[in-house]
């Protein structure tokens, strides 16, 4: 099965949380990770990551602070805020428990 | 790429110190892409190319979100604050007309025009993140809520002084706009905890 390029509306956020919780990440590295924790299963699109970054900024959930790459290209690199870490662990708890809900539910017919 | 990168972001309609930012962002991650390319022995033009997707889709997202950091809360306060002093002109003026209806919709229609871009979503936002100082989304609605009755005082004070008129008439339509505010923050606060509990 090709990987999904598409994740339920609100997971994305969740899912960049969830990265952020283990250590800051750059846009590009974030999006590998999350590829990588999929082990396949997903195709991060730039075009709703940066979107996501942003509005996580603009809630105040994360921050982003610029740095140089080892060429001396300028990076912006995101951190969990206070606040953010506790959307994040609120966000995971909620998705977890949709998770359970639609695998009881799929899982009982 | 990187010419057709600068036209792209130069092309989107956001404010012009986001576009340095997404301009930056995109270009690191080009050239992530492409390095790893290399690293991995795929082609590494393909893979920066690959790497921007769909710019139409990035296009449309970055559009609809970027705009709302033009929004801080001395914006907000400013919007709200012009926005106070047509309602309590438009109310002052027509607010016992044809039962109040001119004086209710215009002062909604007002305070909506003046409105932050992406307004309910900021508010959300705000709503959401607890013990975040109070944000744009509802330093607009305290301005505009709390702003007409501040320009009232002024007019009642200024009219007895001035004037002599001693008798103040208040229209109902005078809370409309407060009465819709609060509507709006008890909607949008239920709905955040619900999706927090759901």
């Amino acid at each position: 099965m090709p990987p999904r390029d598409v994740v339920p509306r609100g997971a994305l956020r969740a899912l960049v949380l969830a990265a952020l919780a283990d250590g800051d990440l750059h846009g590009y590295a974030l999006a590998r990770k999350l590829e990588e924790r999929a082990r396949g299963t997903l195709k991060i699109r730039e075009g709703s990551l940066y979107p996501a970054l942003h509005e996580l900024e603009l809630e105040g959930a994360i921050e982003a602070a610029w740095t140089r790459a080892p060429d001396g290209r300028r990076r912006r690199v995101y951190s969990l805020t206070r606040a953010g870490r506790r959307v994040a662990k609120t966000e995971r708890a909620e998705w977890l428990a949709v998770a359970d809900m639609l695998r009881a539910l799929l899982g009982a017919g | 790429m990187s010419e057709e990168l600068a036209r792209f972001v130069a092309s989107l309609a956001i404010p012009e110190d986001r576009k340095a930012v997404v301009l930056a962002e995109l270009s690191d991650h080009i050239a992530c892409a492409r390095d790893a390319a290399a690293r991995e022995g795929r082609d590494p033009d393909a893979a920066a190319r690959a790497a921007l997707g769909d710019l139409g889709a990035l296009r449309r997202s970055l559009e609809a979100v970027e705009p709302a950091f033009r929004v801080s809360r001395w914006t907000a306060l400013a919007r709200g604050a012009v926005a106070s002093l047509l309602i309590a002109i438009l109310i002052d003026r027509l607010g016992f007309w044809w039962l109040g209806s001119v004086a209710v919709l215009g002062s909604l229609a007002i305070a909506a025009a003046f409105a932050l871009p992406r307004m309910r979503e900021l508010l959300r936002a705000e709503l959401r993140v607890k013990r975040v100082p109070i944000g744009p989304a509802l330093t607009y609605l305290f301005t505009v809520m709390s702003g007409p009755f501040v320009v009232w005082i002024a007019m009642i004070v200024e009219r007895g002084l001035v004037q002599g008129v001693t008798r103040v008439h208040t229209p109902w339509t005078a809370f409309a706009v407060m009465w819709a505010c609060w509507l709006l923050l008890i909607v949008e606060s239920i709905r955040v905890r619900l999706l927090r509990v759901a």
